[in-house]
């Protein structure tokens, strides 16, 4: 049988739910990384499938259970960073054979499924419960949160894994072609009209300058605090492979994607994978690491009318996000330590914040706050991972990072100026996205 | 005043019974130059991939061909929607989708200057404008447009356009909008 992808009813997507009926109840207790790299240097134990089993068995070492006591695994099996295998292009074999291979021969190279994880992975012998929480690790989380509270396994692996090839993001495929299809020309991705990723969010912060009074040069401290974080994360790209901080200089004098997105307000697209392991609070108690216990998880579900989103669209769902998050996890945005929610693109990070609420801030106020004091030392701490920003993107520094502080071992990263008590990661949009409420305490 | 239009009155003031090319020569036009340029690349070689309409929006490219500028409407509802689908967004039903043509006038609702364009055809035409125009008969329908004739950046946010029609690469029509008033 096949993996499935979770069901809606998994996630926790309307206002008016309540306290969720597993809060403190799911507890996080191991983390694991594979190294990051820029692409797939064609070698058999670099790719996505390799750094997957490797992050893995970091997890359950972290986390200092037995592989056989592990029942459940839950991950994202598209494993794209917008790189994809080319039509015709030769698979190679040595890769492939290098491994027990599903049906599909590019599975463990361009793609990653539960199957391919669990015939190379022996020492996984009872895994019963698998599950796809498709879109990133946020997604993953969130299902393997809500499947462990419901009883359907105990002991779960949650994988993120991200596979980058030769050749520019988004760059093949139907974007070189000659012509469209119909539909395609006037969808409300890149179309015809050639809007780069970034585009959509840059016009959004357009519109909350224009709106608001604000610019772009004001974003420069929340950049420098971000790579500032990055550097201080081992396990992110910058600090494995370009130790460089990030000037407001460096910042301003960025060439232009889709002005007023600049180069370094992208994330660096990179391959890396990443792994938590999550098991019941009672189970929790007595293992290696401090659990990290999940007090709600939420969802968005935003559609916009036409094309983009308007401001007052992003601003109305991000609003709901936070109000779904604090009614679910019992809590205010006066409870949050510190947050880490999703900045690959940096210019919607302050949707998330203002919607939050987080430190008081309201609408149009996040650019004003980002000239405060925002470090890891300061009374409230953005984005103490760095992000995607400071570390490439994962998507999932965000939630590796809420877990470290809160079990007080984020090392250099490590929050001093507040006491690190709940914290909030999620994303990927603002308009769409999953999010997490984590604490160091289940009550 | 936008540089095109300066352009315009220093042509009008020309008299005639000499070369256009030495006449122009006669004023420093180096900044409008650049902008010119600009028009130009935009209006002359910015060719759009062609488009092979499918069934959802073979209403809407043939319309296109015509000259004519429809959108989606659900009769039920009286509802635009823009991009088309397969069913109304908002009764969800397929029965009573129709292509109901618009006026073609518009307003300029937000715009980014494209730098690094991912579709190939485009690149060379870096930086160029890509606005998002809301439409006059409901301000929720958004349309894109790389506004031919405005200069890079230099876009009037809440300006009015309207609609005309650009050929793309395979000959099929696509609407395009330009600044007027
Ligand atoms: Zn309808």
């Amino acid at each position: 049988m096949t993996t499935q992808n979770a069901p809606a009813s998994m996630y926790r997507a309307t206002e008016g739910l309540g306290v969720w009926e597993h809060r403190g109840k799911v507890a996080a207790v191991g983390v694991g990384h594979s190294l990051t790299t820029r692409r797939w240097d064609g070698r058999p134990e670099t790719t996505v499938g390799a750094n997957s089993i490797f992050a893995l068995r970091q997890a359950i070492e972290d986390a200092g259970v037995s592989p056989d006591q592990i029942d459940g695994l839950v991950l994202d099996p598209v494993t794209t960073t917008g790189a994809h295998w080319p039509e015709g292009d030769p698979i190679p074999m040595d890769v492939v054979n290098a491994y027990n291979q599903t049906d599909d021969p590019l599975d463990g190279i361009a793609k990653l499924s539960a199957e391919w994880l669990l015939k190379n992975m022996s020492e996984l012998k009872n895994v019963k419960y698998t599950m796809y929480g498709q879109g990133c690790m946020s997604h993953a989380i969130v299902v393997a949160a809500q499947a462990v509270g419901e009883g359907r396994t105990h002991t779960c692996l949650v994988l993120k894994g991200w596979h980058n090839l030769e050749g520019r993001y988004n760059q093949s495929g139907i974007s070189a072609s000659d012509t469209v299809p119909g539909t395609f020309a006037l969808s409300p991705g890149r179309t015809l009209w050639g809007a780069p990723g970034s585009y959509g969010t840059a016009l959004q912060f357009a519109e909350y300058c224009r709106k608001y009074g604000k610019s772009h040069d004001m974003m420069a401290p929340f950049m420098e605090n971000s790579r500032k974080n990055g550097l201080r994360f081992p396990e992110g790209y910058w600090a494995q492979h370009r130790p460089e901080e990030l000037t407001e200089e460096d910042y301003l004098a960025a060439r232009w994607i889709a002005k007023p997105a600049s180069l370094f307000d992208n994330d660096i697209p990179i391959m890396v994978s990443g792994a938590y392991l999550f098991t019941t609070a009672e189970r929790a108690k007595d293992l290696k690491q401090k659990p990290v216990y999940i007090l709600n998880h939420a969802s968005s579900r935003g559609a916009q009318r036409s094309i983009l989103p308007t401001l007052d669209e992003v601003e109305a769902e991000t609003a709901a996000t936070g109000r779904k998050l604090y009614e679910g996890a019992g809590i205010t945005a006066a409870d949050l330590s510190f947050e880490n929610m999703y900045d690959g693109f940096s210019l919607f990070h302050q949707f998330h914040l203002e919607g939050l609420g987080f430190a008081g801030i309201k609408n149009g106020e996040a650019l004003d706050f980002y000239q405060t004091d925002i470090s890891i030392e300061g009374p409230n701490p953005i984005l103490p991972s760095g992000g995607n920003i400071g570390s490439g993107r994962s998507r999932f520094w965000m939630h590796t990072d809420c877990i470290q502080q809160l079990q007080g071992r984020a090392g250099a990263r490590q929050i001093t100026g507040v006491k690190p008590e709940i914290g909030v990661s999620g994303g990927p949009m603002p308009m769409g996205g999953n999010f997490t409420v984590w604490s160091a305490s289940p009550d | 005043m936008t540089p095109f239009s300066a352009y315009a009155r220093f042509l009008l003031t020309y008299p005639g019974n000499m070369n256009i090319l030495e006449w122009n020569k006669l004023s420093d036009f180096s900044d409008f130059n650049e902008d010119f340029g600009n028009y130009q690349r935009q209006v002359q070689n910015m060719v759009k991939q062609g488009v092979v309409p499918d069934e959802l929006t073979k209403g809407f490219f043939e319309a296109a061909n015509d000259g004519r500028l429809v959108m989606q409407n659900c009769n039920a509802c009286s509802r635009l929607q823009n991009p088309p689908a397969a069913t109304c967004s908002q009764c969800k039903s397929a029965d009573n989708l129709e292509w109901k043509e618009m006026s073609g006038k518009g307003k300029i609702y937000n715009y980014g200057v494209v730098y690094d364009c991912p579709v190939k055809l485009l690149q060379d035409n870096q930086p160029f404008n890509l606005a998002v125009i809301t439409l006059d008969e409901d301000p929720g329908i958004q349309m894109y447009s790389h506004l031919p004739g405005t200069p890079v950046d230099q876009v009037p946010v809440g300006g009015r356009v309207e609609v005309l029609f650009e050929e793309t690469a395979n000959g099929q029509m696509v609407p395009e909008w330009r600044v007027v008033g």
